[in-house]
């Protein structure tokens, strides 16, 4: 049965992060080819490949399609997914570095996860990171300095899992969870549908869906290693939560929450007070 | 422990000379690993070979917004053809559905040399290999897919010799009869690709060639018929300055142009040449 969960789930993440996705049991998963991330603001997208025993990642001009330039590095690593609606993650506020991530073992069971972080200019490996454990991308600092990682307790359908931080100038692990300041919680629960990040690649926003539980939003301050959990009053099945999507607007001031075209509710990135629309 | 050095300075040589090693030495046309790679007939998409050495990702790369679309892997190392010095890069036939990609030619047992080349259909990306004896490189493809041209290489030394053959891509075999120039009925030819000016139907592949010691010309080669046309360019240079030549077509002629300015017009239909 559990295995037959766990299936249904990778399947769920195959199809919510696109036909390249290769799904997880426990967290979106990677992405190979297609858009990578990047693009917007820089022009560059980066993008993986996985090889029988290696990773091409490519820098490509999104004006024009020329792959300027590309890699092949050791091991099996994709960009990472930080949210089953195929949101990639991975590049730093400032665009100069990027994390690539592999598929580590299912939570609880014997393995590691690895995960690379590169110079986007060089595309050269300038650190490696090996964690015991269950563990996917979350987020990473503007300045490239800190990586924010989940760590999987328990996967299912309704996955527990933690907020940690690694440092990654320190090459260390930072004790202890990112916990939510406004409920002091520490570990959660819920399946990520899909994340807005702050221009300056500061604040990451992402939307949980939860079963028989309002969805909520975790607002994660990658600069101070602060994270904040705010309930959205919405009463919506999970299938229904799972096609909500998040906006910012008002220079950032606000966080819209929509439900296809319509915002059904507001978040005031300061107060982190809601208002349903 | 051969096999890897060979291979990783293949790998090497491609990185670091990219596009014009081989037509500087005078040797077979070179393959491009990333970059532009090659431009689908209609534009939207281009399709750009990537390496780790032993195997190649060919990927289709959305024009407008860089995202790669799809991809397939061939074992080996085969990049885009590059058909000219100034980094021209072919290998799609016009109607689209066929890329090719080519390798370079690798010593095996017995000092055989072969040089492999991938097929790919571009609608299923499934690809297929032509290997063939001796030093090879690509030179055109009609526009429908069906016949590769290629050059296949007598002497790659100061002074490349080389003929210019055709493969039918359907029979899987290659035409026993090399396309010699209509014009004088020279079999060998010598010099090296500077440029390459395509026209609109994919047919015509219109190639400038510089020499030592000799005036440029231009390699007229027709896709469909199966047939050649060499035209000297009476121009003056020394082979520096024929290898800056460019060639720009336009309604029913092709201008040789140098440092923006056309200095010779070759008309298409009877090849014969004006200079400016």
């Amino acid at each position: 049965m559990k295995k037959l969960l766990a299936l249904a789930i990778t399947a769920a993440a195959i199809t919510a992060g696109g036909a390249h996705a290769n799904g997880s049991p426990y967290s979106p998963g990677l992405v190979y080819g297609w858009a990578g991330v990047g693009a917007q603001n820089s022009g560059v997208r980066f993008v993986a490949f996985g090889m029988p025993k290696s990773t091409i990642v490519a820098a490509v001009r999104a004006r024009d399609g020329h792959v300027m330039k590309s890699t092949v590095v050791r091991g099996f690593y994709g960009v990472p997914l930080v949210s089953y609606d195929g949101t990639a993650g991975g590049l730093s506020g400032d665009g100069k570095s990027l994390v690539l991530a592999s598929y580590g073992p299912l939570p609880g069971e014997a393995g590691k996860t690895r995960l690379i972080v590169l110079n986007t200019k060089t595309l050269s490996v300038v650190r490696s990171v090996v964690l015991r454990g269950s563990w996917s991308y979350d987020a990473v600092s503007p300045d490239g300095s800190q990586l924010y990682l989940v760590e999987h307790i328990a996967a299912g359908q309704n996955p527990r899992y933690r907020v940690r931080s690694f440092d990654l100038r320190a090459d260390r692990l930072i004790p202890g969870a990112i916990v939510d300041r406004i409920d002091r919680l520490a570990v959660m629960g819920g399946q990520p549908v899909t994340r807005a990040t702050s221009s300056d690649g500061r604040w990451a926003y992402t939307l949980y869906a939860r079963e028989k539980r309002e969805p909520f939003v975790h607002a994660l301050d990658t600069v101070r290693r602060e994270a904040f959990c705010i309930d959205v009053p919405l009463e919506l099945a999970q299938p229904l939560q799972m096609e909500l999507r998040l906006r910012l607007a008002g220079d950032g001031g606000t966080l819209g929450v929509r439900h296809f075209r319509e915002t059904v509710a507001v978040i005031d990135t300061k107060t982190f007070g809601v208002r349903r629309t | 422990m051969k096999k890897i050095l060979t291979t990783l300075l293949l790998v090497l040589v491609a990185a670091t000379f990219a596009a014009t090693a081989g037509a500087q030495k005078g040797g077979p046309a070179t393959t491009l690993f990333g970059g532009k790679g090659v431009l689908a007939p209609d534009g939207t998409h281009r399709y750009v070979a990537l390496t780790t050495g032993r195997q190649t990702l060919v990927s289709v790369v959305r024009v407008h917004g860089g995202q790669v679309v799809r991809w397939l892997y061939v074992r080996g190392f085969v990049g885009v053809p590059v058909v000219g010095e100034d980094g021209t890069t072919d290998g799609i036939s016009r109607d689209g559905r066929t890329l090719v990609l080519a390798g370079t030619p690798e010593g095996r047992p017995n000092d055989r040399v072969v040089t492999s080349f991938a097929v790919v259909d571009t609608a299923s990306l499934r690809f297929r290999r032509v290997t063939l004896p001796g030093t090879w490189a690509y030179d055109a493809i009609s526009p429908d897919g069906s016949i590769l041209y290629l050059i296949e290489y007598e002497n790659y030394g100061r002074t490349p010799t080389y003929r210019v053959r055709a493969y039918d891509l359907a029979a899987r075999r290659l035409l026993s009869r090399p396309i010699v120039d209509r014009t004088i009925g020279e079999r060998l030819m010598r010099g090296w690709a500077v440029t390459r000016a395509t026209n609109s139907t994919g047919r015509w592949a219109y190639t400038l060639y510089a020499r030592q010691g000799s005036a440029p010309f231009v390699h007229a080669l027709d896709t469909v018929q199966q047939r050649a046309y060499c035209v000297d360019l009476p121009l003056e240079l020394r082979r520096p300055g024929q290898m800056r030549l460019r060639l720009v077509l336009r309604a029913g002629e092709l201008a040789v142009r140098s440092a923006g300015e056309t200095v010779a017009v070759v008309d298409t239909q009877s090849f014969v040449v004006q200079r400016r």
